[in-house]
């Protein structure tokens, strides 16, 4: 159709006092139609006009832009109280500008739209919104504890296939992925130890500094942010699509607790399953230093393996194991309560999703710091 | 016959935070009636619904069941109470990690202590009443829109309750498969004595189920019109009733 001449569009016409428009052409909205803003503010229109009348004799085709500019038309000429007379118009344009203008009219006042906050107001509104964000955690670790006080007492009904799911997906499934950044971490550690050691002639401590790294810090650490990203982020992204098509309510209306049924196995799951992969990570680190050591200070297998063990002992490993069993519970947490608070749409999925990871792995650090503090006060 | 009413809604105000929604809204439920909820879309059908249920709680003013107070009783009281629901939600709300065997299945075996085989065989009958039979092993999501709300009243029956709440159970379903639905409504009401709400926009059903319907309107917030649809039509004195229960003028009373 754009083989057609693009001629005018509109005519003007004062008619004593009444204005007199007339629409021809094509209307096509990626052709260029004109605005009636701009076509006012051109053509000076005198002030006594009473009436505007629209014709359409040379029209040929058109489609929505030329709705929208009759509407604008019409809110013109109401605005200067002029009659708006249409009735030349052809019949189904009349209609359907009509229709469009009943769907305007039909409009309900919802809530008063708020002016700009000033900025006392925005800091006031922040800090009421980070006070109920804190209760709304603190509501969440009382429910789930809740929840678990009533699975011990054999009242809770949970899903332990769900248990079981977020353990095969935190644990078998997360295995490469971490293996992986611990294997790297592991060489990384060494590489950095030999050559800062190297410079005080004690690069023989490598072993004990890749290893106590790896099974205090790095192990725990990397696992959870992997899992974080991984598990977490599901976690989100399931119950936060449950929310949003009603499913939680349909529990809830059964009688059955979302917290019993959906959460508690994930907590669990996730407490169980993270100690074990981080037992992994650990290894797989030491391992990585084992390669570096070798190739780099050409130390046998044996002596590293002797010197990892002489330095390292139970505490060392429980410790990381007590912490990375917090990191998992921390990780189900943070990821059942975005869900459980996700906003009823899909954007709202996505949202809780991130914040899912953001907080999991905000958490985590804190945590970690935390324990870090602990560790040097008891002097494990 | 029971002169307490079955559900009776007093002064319920509903909102969403500060967003006022709807407000004082009373009616009164006698038992195996069907009531009616309609009203334009986003007048606060589904919301009402949510509190009348529990989802949500009222802002101010009080649901009961059999004279009893729903919505300040105890939760172990609320949970007695919501056993004897079955609610249909408008976008069906199966769980989706389920086949639909299962998401029939789970309310029989989360209140009941039939044997496997026989929740099997209630689970195809109830499938078999909404015409769902042979897709026990599907999962929602392989199922069409219209299926899902089959299946999700299916799994709203399975316990046989004495109240059945349906958030538009005709949307989305073709005219010979609502007209069933119409005529399996009329039937549990008349077998089981079930109490049914329904929100519907689609005339047909109003017409031929209500026994009472209620109007909500967004702009005033409340009730604007109560009765038997029948009456309503003729000698209700607002022309928004009118309106939506003629189709704008274009349906003229049965
Ligand atoms: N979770 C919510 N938070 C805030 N406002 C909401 C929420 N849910 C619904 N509303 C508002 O409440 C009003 C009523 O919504 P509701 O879903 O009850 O409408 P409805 O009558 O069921 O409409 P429909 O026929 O389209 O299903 C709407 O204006 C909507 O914006
Ligand atoms: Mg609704």
């Amino acid at each position: 159709m754009s083989n057609y001449p693009c001629t005018s569009q509109l005519e003007l016409e004062e008619n004593g006092d009444i204005l007199v428009i007339r629409l021809m052409g094509v209307w096509e909205m990626d052709r260029n139609a004109p605005s009636f803003q701009e076509f006012v503010k051109k053509g000076d229109i005198r002030a006594d006009i009473s009436e505007l009348m629209l014709e359409a004799r040379g029209l040929e085709e058109w489609d929505s832009s030329l709705l929208f500019f009759l509407n604008q038309a019409k809110v013109w000429a109401d605005g200067r109280s002029m009659t708006f007379n249409c009735d030349c118009l052809p019949d189904g344009l009349g209609r359907m500008m009509l229709q469009t203008q009943r769907v305007v009219d039909s409009r309900v006042e919802v809530k008063d739209p708020e002016g700009h906050p000033g900025f006392a107001e925005e800091v006031g509104k922040h800090s009421i919104r980070i006070f109920r964000d804190g209760s709304v955690f603190a509501n969440f670790v009382g429910e789930i504890l809740l929840s678990f006080l009533r699975l011990l007492v054999g009242k809770a009904r949970m899903r332990w296939v769900d248990c079981f799911r977020a353990m095969q997906d935190s644990g078998p499934m997360a295995l490469p992925i971490v293996g992986l950044i611990s294997f790297l971490v592991g060489v990384t550690l060494a590489f950095q130890a030999a050559d800062l050691l190297g410079d005080f002639g004690s690069e023989f401590f490598t072993p004990a500094f890749v290893a106590l790294a790896m099974v205090r810090e790095m192990g725990p650490i990397m696992t959870g942010i992997v899992l974080a990203g991984r598990t977490g982020a599901a976690f989100a992204s399931t119950i936060g699509s449950m929310k949003v098509a009603e499913e939680i309510d349909a529990l809830r209306t059964l009688g059955v607790s979302p917290l019993d049924y959906l959460v508690l196995p994930r907590v669990i799951g996730l407490s169980i399953m993270t100690p074990l992969v981080v037992i992994y990570s650990n290894a797989l680190g030491i391992i990585g230093g084992m390669l570096v050591s070798k190739v780099k200070l050409n130390m046998p297998v044996q002596t590293y393996v002797k010197e990892t063990f002489l330095n390292i002992d139970a505490t060392d490993i429980l410790f990381g194991l007590i912490k990375s069993s917090v990191f998992g519970v921390i990780i189900a947490y943070a990821g059942c309560l975005r869900g459980m608070n996700c906003d009823s749409s899909s954007t709202g999925v996505g949202r809780a999703t991130t914040s899912a990871v953001v907080t999991s792995l905000l958490f985590i650090i804190v945590a970690n710091s935390i324990f870090a503090v602990i560790y040097s006060i008891y002097e494990i | 016959m029971n002169k307490v009413p079955h559900i009776e809604v007093k002064d319920l105000v509903c909102a969403y935070g500060d967003y006022l929604v709807l407000r004082d809204i009373s009616f009164e439920i006698k038992r195996a009636e069907i009531l009616v909820i309609m009203g334009r879309s986003g007048c606060g059908k589904s919301t009402l619904l949510k509190h009348m249920i529990g989802l949500r709680e009222p802002a101010e003013g009080k649901v009961y069941y059999d004279g009893k107070d729903f919505t300040s009783s105890s939760e172990a009281e609320r949970e007695s109470m919501l056993r004897k629901f079955g609610i249909l939600y408008q976008g069906g709300a199966l769980w989706s990690s389920m086949t639909l065997e299962e998401n029939v299945a789970f309310p029989l075996e989360e209140y009941t202590d039939l044997k496997r085989s026989q929740i099997h065989d209630i689970v195809e009958m109830k499938l078999s009443q909404v015409g769902l039979k042979g897709f026990q092993k599907f999962y929602p999501s392989e199922l069409s829109g219209g299926m899902r709300k089959r299946a999700g009243l299916a799994r709203a029956m399975a316990l046989d309750p004495e109240i059945l709440f349906f958030d538009e159970p005709t949307s989305g379903l073709d005219p010979i498969s609502s007209k069933r639905l119409d005529d399996l409504i009329l039937n549990l009401r008349d077998l089981f004595n079930t109490t049914v709400v329904v929100v519907t926009h689609e005339l047909d059903s109003i017409f031929s189920i209500a026994d009472q319907a209620i109007m909500l309107s967004p702009k005033e917030k409340t009730i604007i019109g109560c009765g038997n649809p029948q009456e309503l039509i003729r000698n209700s004195g607002d022309p928004t009733v009118t309106d939506f229960l003629s189709r704008m003028g274009g349906r003229q009373p049965a």
